[in-house]
């Protein structure tokens, strides 16, 4: 073979090849980023599946806005026929809370682990609560019973002494 | 290989049926979405919602201290903030003469006219405000109620240069830290929105009255439907000598105030 200056042009060709494939030997060893799920305090189902919702929440969330501010419908209806209020309380009621060393790990936390990372800017919870209240709100039922009877101030403060050890 | 158009579309065929199986929720999703969206039947409904203030009840009590205003700004949030200039308000006292300067005289009515008298959004049938509104964020619902979407407000102001009430407060700095307690069942506001009297949507939405309504100690607060004859405003309204605020600009307030004639 005869090229001209070949003993500089091949190692730096080969040099240039590593660089520009840098990032996909950085991530070959499963560095894949592990996203955490919403923290989930009642354990129980969310509003619909966990796939649909790992896909479509911000859909339903925009949805829900535009239905409570706009429409004045409240109320969501879920395939499995439960009956949800809409808005973001009803998430943070589950989803946000604090964990058992009394680290805050709120929905905002978990919604901005993924937020953060496509770099989406999140500005959801400069009004709205993203702990949601602490005892009352969390232990507020928000399934829509139809008839306001949890929002009682009775029942706010006899379930907040349900407080988590 | 050699790939003959018959293999290369069997190829493409398996391929796209591949991909559906992975993704079934997805298919099933547009199903699903279109959620079927039911009104709880507590809520409360009207053809127009609109409020009467009894001043005769209202000025008696001095003991008061407020306790509409204090009831709304807790319920919603309203921070209270020192500088005037950056205050913001739901409802809150006004003299007389500044809230009837057309129908105060030196004789009719001049008692009313260094008192202070509630005021709030009007909840015009005409509201000026939402008619300068450029993105649609402050609208009237068809029972009325002029609601502020914040979503959507992006701090222009030209409502509250349309507002001839002063019923609209901008929020120049983050309410938050000005909040002294915090309802968590309602949102605050950002930096850079307007807001202002919401009649409590959320509250008739649950089947209660509005907040300053249940907390008036003098019941000189009533609140209904003006479309239904039974409601205790319309019998108010009927029995009684009222007037509303700036009654000449046609924007048909309806908030009405009770006056001894």
């Amino acid at each position: 073979m005869n090229l001209y200056h070949g003993q500089y042009i091949l190692p730096g060709f080969a040099l240039f090849l590593v660089v520009a494939t840098l990032p996909i030997w950085l991530g070959a060893g499963g560095h894949r980023s592990d996203f955490h799920s919403p923290p989930n305090r009642g354990g129980e189902r969310c509003i619909e599946p966990k796939d649909f919702m790992r896909v479509e929440h911000m859909s339903i969330l925009v949805r829900w806005r535009d239905d409570v501010v706009r429409e004045g419908n409240r109320v969501y209806v879920a395939t499995d026929g439960r009956h949800w209020e809409k808005g973001l309380n009803t998430c943070v009621a589950c989803h946000g809370h604090a964990d058992a060393r009394g680290k805050s790990t709120t929905a905002a936390a978990a919604c901005s682990e993924c937020h953060g990372y496509v770099d989406a800017e999140l500005d959801c919870w400069n009004c709205h609560h993203e702990a949601a209240a602490g005892a009352a709100a969390r232990a507020r039922p928000r399934v829509w019973s139809g008839i306001a009877t949890s929002a009682t101030p009775g029942a706010l403060a006899s379930s907040s002494r349900r407080e988590p050890q | 290989m050699k790939c003959s158009r018959r293999t290369m579309l069997k190829l493409t065929l398996l391929a796209a049926a591949g991909i559906a199986r992975r993704q079934p929720l997805l298919a099933a999703l547009a199903a699903v979405v279109p959620s079927e969206v039911l009104k709880p039947g507590a809520a409360l409904k009207a053809g127009r919602w609109a409020m009467v203030i009894d001043l005769r009840k209202c000025l008696e009590s001095k003991d008061c201290r407020d306790a509409c205003a204090r009831a709304c700004h807790m319920e919603h949030n309203v921070p209270n903030i020192a500088n005037p200039q950056h205050e913001v308000k739901w409802i809150w006292r006004e003299r007389g003469a500044h809230l009837f300067p057309e129908q105060l005289d030196e004789f009719s009515g001049a008692a009313l006219a260094d008192q202070p008298i509630p005021a709030l959004c009007n909840h015009c049938a005409n509201p000026p405000c939402t008619r300068v509104c450029p993105t649609g964020a402050t609208f009237k619902r068809t029972d009325g109620i002029v609601v502020m979407d914040p979503h959507r407000c992006i701090g222009c102001r030209f409502c509250m240069a349309a507002c001839p009430y002063g019923s609209r407060s901008f929020n120049w700095e983050d309410p938050r830290p000005s909040l002294k307690t915090v309802n968590p069942e309602y949102p605050t506001r950002g930096k850079g929105v307007v807001e202002k009297c919401s009649f409590c949507d959320e509250r008739l939405a649950q089947g209660r009255l509005p907040a300053c309504v249940e907390a008036c100690p003098r019941g000189a607060m009533a609140f209904g439907d003006l479309r239904d004859e039974q409601s205790p405003v319309v019998k108010l309204l009927r029995e009684n000598y009222s007037i509303r605020r700036m009654p000449e600009l046609g924007t048909q307030p309806a908030v009405y105030y009770l006056v001894s004639k």
